[in-house]
């Protein structure tokens, strides 16, 4: 369920990385390779330029359309560039009981907050968590919870782990506010009695930087209840990253150009964006990496999460 | 022809057994400088070099491809495609005109459905070929030889498989190729273990006694290097561990930890080796799971081996 796409790295014209890849994110909203549902419940992107108006101040956009017929967002993506960005298309059960609508789309961004978050995964029984968790909840985050999704509860219990939650953060005060957050959740999970399995790959920025998880809880105990989900379950959902120079056409092919141990552009997805994914690495299970700058050089670095 | 029962593929098979599988050979020669087949290409066919030389080239995007070795009269290429079709990981070109024989997987599967004995053989040869390059990988070269741990470390009690979970055991992926009644056989030989988040269950250089079967819940193999722990690979339901020991009877080569808390279905010694030696129906579909969780194994160290040293390499370069 869902698709992400985050990219750092020199700017790029969007259409580059949303439409032209083989593998496309936007034709994984109806054709995706590495996951069995399809993502036709909207699309989200938080945006920045570091050369557009006020740079730190991302462009947002979000809509319930269909992203392969959406024309507002490919004329879009043909003349915006960005340095750095995540972008989202939202995969539902396609049943009736699916809360289809525009305050459920990813990435999240509260007003004033720097942090942007999107999601890849599932809290199962979320439902029965919400009392625990809004025990966590800053009083100046709260209010804004519009959706009723696990992944705007994820957000909000992040925010509220930081001393300023409309504050612009360091890399290293979200990842102690982000693994206080996994903790919170295990902890509200066993609290109500919530051992199934659940995925939860995070992408979070602030135009920074990126952090990005890969993670499951209580991976491998499928729902013996739900024989669909199992096959679901029985995997750990995939993460996957590129790294080099610049991501350019060649010989016709969108991939990384330069040596393997430059870091200078990094695309992190969901699964690879070209058919070809020899390029693309899997991202170690229970890990978080974060792309970030210092003196002026990108860099990544990759923790494991021992929750 | 007469040569064909040397290579290790065919080890073993009487030549009355020989005689089904020759007529699915195919011959097959190439010129010198030609593509026997590209990285990336189907791959669903096993080459034996008969006469000749090749050179097996690694695919680098952007680079010029890597050359990893030249072999000639005896070698054996694409053993894993024959029951686990896939992209091909490597490019193969003739150094010198050469030719040999081709086996199909398609006539292998027919061979396997007649249950043909010199088949049942092949599976066995292949089991113990793959054990041996899995071995043989970087991944898990510097593993301790000898441990002075237990074969299991887990304290507590097995008992008899929890019949609750009968209708997903075909669901797991060791079971997919199996009857409902071949499942119940198997599962006859199994004991089941309930382990705790966290638990070490057997450590690198430990003396292996049984298998594992994932039923639900995740392990973790590492190896520890330089003093750290390195992960490996993260198992789910329906993954087998533990496979090589009975095959080679040597001891572990990592070590695999409850990373969530497991239920796992044990398979001892003895019981593995009734049904590795058995001739049945069984025994063919059994042989093929085993053949299948190592290629994957094998395959899942590669691409973990490959990242390892890129990403080793990128973070050195910060």
């Amino acid at each position: 369920m869902c698709r992400v796409l985050a990219y750092m790295g020199p700017r790029i014209l969007l259409d580059d990385i949303l439409y032209q890849p083989s593998n496309s994110l936007i034709n994984q909203a109806f054709d995706p390779k590495l996951s069995l549902l399809l993502n036709l419940a909207g699309f989200g992107m938080t945006v920045w330029d570091e050369r557009s108006h006020k740079p730190g101040l991302p462009h947002t956009y979000h809509s319930l359309e269909l992203p392969f017929f959406d024309r507002n967002l490919k004329n879009m993506a043909e003349k915006l560039s960005t340095n750095v960005c995540i972008a989202h298309i939202r995969g539902v059960m396609l049943n009736s009981r699916s809360t289809v609508i525009k305050t459920n789309l990813h990435p999240f961004m509260y007003p004033n907050c720097s942090l942007t978050l999107a999601h890849n995964g599932d809290l199962k029984s979320f439902g029965k968590m919400r009392f625990d968790l809004a025990k966590y909840l800053h009083p100046s985050v709260s209010p804004h919870i519009q959706g009723n999704t696990d992944t705007e509860w994820i957000y909000a219990v992040l925010l509220s782990q930081l001393e300023n939650p409309t504050g612009h953060h360091t890399l290293e005060e979200v990842q102690l506010a982000l693994e206080k957050t996994l903790t919170i959740i295990r902890e509200v999970r066993e609290k109500n009695g919530i051992f199934l399995s659940s995925p939860v790959n995070l992408f979070i920025s602030n135009g920074d930087f990126i952090l990005v998880v890969r993670f499951v809880y209580d991976f491998g105990w499928y729902d013996t209840d739900d024989p669909i989900m199992h096959e679901f379950h029985a995997v750990y959902k995939s993460l996957w990253f590129t790294t080099g120079s610049s991501y350019e056409k060649k010989d016709g092919k969108w991939v990384m150009i330069g040596n393997q141990t430059a870091t200078d552009a990094v695309l992190i997805s969901s699964e690879p964006i070209t058919d070809d994914d020899s390029t693309w690495l899997p991202m170690p299970e229970y890990h978080a990496m974060a792309v970030y700058k210092r003196d002026g050089k990108q860099h990544i670095s990759l923790r494991e999460l021992n929750l | 022809m007469a040569s064909l029962s040397q290579l290790r593929i065919f080890a073993g098979i009487s030549n009355a057994d020989m005689q089904s599988i020759i007529p699915k050979l195919q011959s097959f020669s190439i010129a010198k400088d030609e593509v026997l087949f590209y990285h990336g290409d189907k791959g669903s066919t096993l080459y034996i070099i008969e006469t000749g030389e090749v050179s097996v080239y690694a695919n680098a995007s952007g680079d010029e491809d890597i050359l990893l070795s030249t072999i000639g009269s005896g070698a054996v290429i694409g053993e894993m495609s024959l029951i686990a079709p896939a992209n091909r990981s490597a490019t193969v070109k003739s150094t010198l005109p050469t030719s040999g024989w081709s086996l199909s997987c398609d006539a292998f599967d027919l061979l396997c459905r007649q249950q043909s004995l010199g088949a049942l053989q092949i599976l066995k040869n292949l089991a113990l070929m793959l054990c041996e390059r899995l071995r043989a990988m970087p991944l898990y070269t510097g593993s301790a030889t000898q441990s002075t741990q237990p074969a299991w470390c887990f304290q507590g009690e097995a008992y008899t498989p929890d019949s609750q979970y009968n209708d997903f055991l075909q669901r797991l992926s060791f079971f997919k190729l199996f009857q409902p009644d071949e499942i119940t056989t198997i599962m006859s030989h199994m004991k089941q273990w309930s382990i705790p988040r966290g638990q070490i269950l057997f450590a690198d250089g430990a003396p292996g006694k049984s298998a594992y079967l994932i039923l639900r819940g995740g392990v973790e193999e590492s190896v520890i290097r330089n003093g750290k722990k390195q992960q490996l690979s993260i198992l789910g339901p329906g993954k087998i561990f533990g496979l090589l020991s009975l095959l080679d009877h040597e001891n572990r080569y990592s070590t695999c930890t409850a990373r969530e808390r497991c239920l796992l279905l044990e398979m001892p010694e003895q019981a593995f080796h009734t049904l590795f030696n058995k001739a049945d129906n069984v025994a063919f579909r059994f042989l093929q799971a085993i053949d299948l969780t190592l290629i994957e194994a094998l395959r899942r160290a590669s691409q973990k081996y490959r990242t390892q040293v890129i990403i080793t390499d990128l973070l050195s370069h910060q």
